[in-house]
């Protein structure tokens, strides 16, 4: 990234151009940023409906969720750490939310009662992980199990909306100035953890813990409570996506979000994060996602049979990977 | 305990042989193997007659010969986490060659040939192109998926001739012991003495324990790689093939579920270690038979299927803090 650019050196519009130029050909954000600009110019000649507010609205709501936990996701596996407990934790959060409201029509209430499952989960899923020193995709893959079957546990049925409070129907479906909340409470928490991990102490001790635990723990940063605080800050984004989704359909429902874990999952190394740690970009995670939604938007749109979204996911998650290593091929070589 | 220091001197000792044996991982997993099954017996009356035994050996076949070949690739440090679609794949693949040549055989080949056909994918993508295989194979977890869902339109595709000895094959004994979990354990053998008899068994825990040391010492890591790729979506579609005998059709959905999460939790439960190079089948079969059994025992108790799914989550993590635990006690006695 150094050594080979020393031309580039002068200052001014030249440069500047140097480097967008490299960024959208040579960085994994880059090449998806410009694969999500084809496809939205494609979409846009080919459907009436696809560049307008209300469709972009729906496009990004639809996908807030998945973008949620997988900001949380970045961080953790940033750190060198994952949580596949998140997929459960949307049917187990929202069924008890939901019931919280129904008893006590309380939205201030339910909504603390989500987070702080979110809080626990993810300090289960760190103590199994840091402290019995089982591997986290195992103790995650574990507590997928575990929390689904607490939410089967906990109702054989799904929860309907008996409260009816309008707030709560707003968290999912009501727009803020034209924009639907659920797409604020996507872009301020992206925005909110793009700052954490590029500007703080905490975003830098994130990326040194998973690049090289044991340099980390010379250097003395705390690795197992930044880990902690991944796997914690993981669960409550979670959590956060669970009431949204919560709101949106409206009862809480023991088996939702079966799969939502590699979706997210996907969507964070599709951004380019790298699965052994110490490597990962927001921004990246952010076009995945966008990328992953307009896909599915878009074979709405064209009319294609909607099981080609699942094929087209799969597809795309391979395409970005093969990219990617042959990326990283290329710079190895020079 | 005491005895440890004698015996490390002395390796030929018989004492020190039995606790090695005694201290072993297998060992460890038997005895959670019985203390499962004998819960059941206590609690519940109808695990005690030995049909329900030969039941779960049948039903258990599919997650035994998947688990065969997940194992040998994670001894080499890759995963496949692709294994659910791929039965779907076989199944409809299958059941469709069946419609369409109206010849058994030329099915049963077709359904077959989509595992080396997938499993090449993977390893030409892994081998070759430096992909990550967990993402890959996640990524054609849903490709695959996806294929079946489009090409059926989410309909099972039904075996429309009628092949009854297909079917037949599945629910037929061979002495007291069911088909399926014959060629199970025919193939746990040959996985077995492939593991631990030849040069390519050798070279797959070499490549797991270290593959840059492989590498460098001759070993052709790429070579290797790519046929464990080939097996591990072969196992899957003998897998694919038997769930298929069981229902006469191919179900778009079949193994959609967390199939390959079963598996990979039976496999990561019978010691073998995610990062590679440690482990053995025996363990693998001894995982899946204790998930198979700690289902089906929740299951005749009546217990809700997915208070099932706490219990076999509580098990993974206890039975891998086991295998912590086991290594860190061989780590104190080496001292």
């Amino acid at each position: 990234m150094v050594g080979n650019r020393s031309d580039s050196a002068s200052t001014g519009i030249g440069s500047w151009v140097t480097r967008a130029v490299h960024w959208l050909l040579h960085t994994q954000e880059g090449v998806l940023f410009l694969i999500v600009a084809a496809i939205w110019i494609f979409l846009t000649v080919q459907s009436d409906v696809f560049f307008t507010g209300r469709n972009i609205g729906v496009l990004l709501s639809q996908v807030s969720m998945t973008a949620i936990t997988a900001v949380g996701m970045t961080i953790l596996l940033i750190s060198g750490e994952i949580d596949a407990s998140v997929g459960s934790m949307q049917a187990f959060v929202g069924v008890i939310v939901m019931s919280v409201l129904n008893n006590t029509e309380n939205l201030a209430l339910g909504i603390t009662v989500g987070l702080a499952l979110g809080v626990i989960v993810g300090l289960i899923n760190a103590v199994i992980s840091l402290r019995l020193g089982i591997n986290s995709l195992i103790a995650t893959l574990a507590m997928l199990s575990i929390v689904r079957g607490a939410a089967f546990g906990f109702t054989d049925a799904s929860i309907q909306n008996t409260h009816k409070i309008q707030t709560f129907t707003e968290i999912g479906n009501g727009f803020f100035l034209g924009v639907p909340w659920p797409v604020i409470f996507f872009f301020a928490i992206f925005l909110i953890f793009y700052f954490v991990l590029t500007r703080t102490t905490f975003g830098r001790f994130v990326h040194a813990v998973g690049a090289n635990p044991e340099a980390a723990t010379l250097a003395g940063i705390p690795v197992r409570m930044v880990k902690l605080a991944g796997f914690v800050l993981t669960g409550v984004l979670a959590s956060v996506s669970a009431i949204i989704l919560l709101s949106r359909l409206n009862s809480g429902q023991n088996g939702i979000g079966a799969g939502f874990e590699l979706e997210a999952i996907g969507a964070v190394l599709l951004g380019g994060t790298s699965l052994s740690g110490g490597e990962g970009s927001m921004v990246g995670t952010f076009l995945a996602v966008v990328l992953l939604a307009t896909l599915k938007n878009g074979i709405v749109l064209l009319d294609i049979n909607s099981s080609w979204q699942v094929t087209v996911t799969g597809l795309i998650i391979i395409v970005a990977v093969l990219l990617d290593a042959r990326r990283r091929r290329r710079m190895g070589q020079d | 305990m005491a005895a440890i220091p004698v015996g490390r001197k002395r390796h030929q000792n018989g004492a020190m042989r039995w606790s090695r044996l005694l201290f072993s991982r297998e060992a460890g997993l038997v005895i959670l193997l019985l203390a499962v099954v004998a819960l059941f017996w206590i609690l519940e009356p109808s695990t005690r007659q030995q049909r329900v035994y030969w039941d779960l050996l049948r039903e258990i076949s599919p997650n035994l010969i998947a688990a065969i070949g997940v194992t040998m690739l994670m001894l080499a440090g890759e995963f496949d986490l692709s294994i659910g679609s791929m039965l779907a794949v076989t199944g409809v693949t299958t059941v469709v060659f069946f419609n369409s040549t109206e010849n058994m055989w030329a099915g049963i080949a077709a359904g077959l040939a989509t595992g080396p056909l997938v499993g090449g994918i993977h390893g030409y993508l892994v081998t070759k192109q430096k992909m990550n295989s967990l993402v890959t194979t996640l990524g054609s977890l849903f490709a695959l998926r996806g294929m079946v869902y489009v090409y059926t339109n989410k309909m099972p595709v039904s075996d429309l001739i009628g092949f009854w000895d297909f079917q037949d094959a599945y629910y037929n004994n061979l002495g007291p012991a069911p088909l399926p979990f014959v060629l199970a354990i025919l193939l746990v053998i040959l996985a077995l003495i492939v593991l631990t008899q030849t040069e390519f068994g050798r070279n797959v825990y070499a490549i797991g324990g270290n593959e840059t040391a492989a590498r460098v010492s001759g070993i052709r890591v790429n070579l290797i790689k790519f046929m464990l790729f080939v097996i591990c979506s072969s196992c899957a579609a003998i897998g694919g093939m038997l769930l298929t005998m069981q229902t006469g059709s191919g179900y778009f959905n079949a193994g959609g579920s967390g199939f390959e999460l079963i598996v990979i939790a039976a496999v990561v439960l019978g010691g073998i270690a995610l990062s590679g190079g440690k482990g053995s089948l025996v363990g693998t079969v001894l995982g899946v038979v204790i998930l198979g059994m700690t289902a089906k025992g929740l299951r005749l108790m009546g217990v809700n299927t997915n208070i099932q799914l706490m219990v076999t989550g509580s098990i993974m993590i206890l039975a891998v803090f086991m295998h912590s635990f086991h290594d860190r006690i061989a780590i104190l006695r080496r001292r």
